[in-house]
């Protein structure tokens, strides 16, 4: 798992119920990463309609956690692209801690 | 019931969250973000006009300091213009945007190539010589295009293997 500058030991574990959908988590992992991401980019990692797509991003941009943008003057049909907010990178590395920390203990038990 | 039971576990059925803690969900869900984190890595393959346009690029800005004063703006202008153009090139082949995470997952080869423009500035302001100039910008070219291409196997081996960035 790919954790950004600074982050890891700092990180608050702490479950957040808006990322922990399926695939919201997946959205934020694939922009903790790459910070931004054009919508058919993001539809197309998940490999769900678009429908759906956009319905995942509504909550999280709601939520305050990603920035939708369709920039304008570049000729063509305007794209939009998916930005992860400083906050929504927070939240995702708190929940990311606490998977990581539940499953630790997943660990344990078994072994 | 343990304080982990008590964590709300929000997952999708048909676009509605249920409640039901499950521990084994936090090693499926890692496993997601994990796939999805290899999947990112293959979308990240960076074409060879990338590399090579940005080594043109620095080479330029590099060798810009040994210009004369009025020549020096204008080859800055276009060396970022040529920055510019790259980046929203790069953008819209792979649909993702340029991040400064890239950085940390190759720092060390990312490290190296700064390092190697920094000197490079420093000879040409140091050493005015024509000859010099030139051969500093080739070196900047060739480790441009060599070290850019080493970080982007790194970035792209971290992702694919889950290897956490320092």
């Amino acid at each position: 798992m790919v954790c950004g500058p600074g982050d890891g030991m700092t990180t608050r574990p702490e479950f957040d119920e808006v990322i922990h959908a399926p695939n919201r988590l997946k959205i934020c992992a694939l922009l903790a990463t790459a910070t931004t991401a054009e919508f058919g980019t993001v539809r197309d990692a998940l490999g769900v309609a678009d429908s759906v797509t956009s319905k995942q991003l509504k909550v999280l941009a709601e939520a305050g956690y990603v920035k939708l943008s369709k920039p304008t003057g570049t000729g063509g049909r305007a794209k939009t692209w998916v930005t992860l907010t400083p906050a929504g990178r927070r939240a995702f590395q708190g929940h990311l801690a606490m998977l990581q920390q539940m499953a630790a203990d997943i660990s344990q038990s078994v072994g | 019931m343990t304080e982990r039971d008590c964590y709300l576990s929000v997952m999708e059925n048909n676009g509605e969250p249920t409640l039901h803690p499950s521990p084994e969900e936090a090693r499926a869900s890692l496993e997601d973000v994990r796939r999805m984190e290899a999947d990112l890595a293959d979308r990240m393959v960076t074409p060879w006009w990338y590399s090579t346009g940005l080594g043109l690029v620095e080479a330029l800005m590099v060798s810009s300091m040994a210009f004369p004063d009025s020549a020096r703006a204008p080859a800055l202008v276009i060396g970022l213009a040529g920055l510019g153009l790259l980046v929203r090139s790069y953008q819209r082949l792979t649909g993702l945007g340029m991040s400064n995470q890239y950085f940390a997952l190759a720092r060390g080869w990312s490290v190296a190539l700064v390092l190697v423009i920094l000197v490079a500035f420093g000879v040409v302001l140091l050493v005015d010589q024509p000859l010099v100039t030139a051969a500093t910008a080739v070196v900047v070219f060739v480790a441009t295009v060599v070290l850019g291409r080493r970080a982007d196997t790194a970035m792209r081996y971290r992702l694919r293997h889950g290897v956490r960035a320092r």
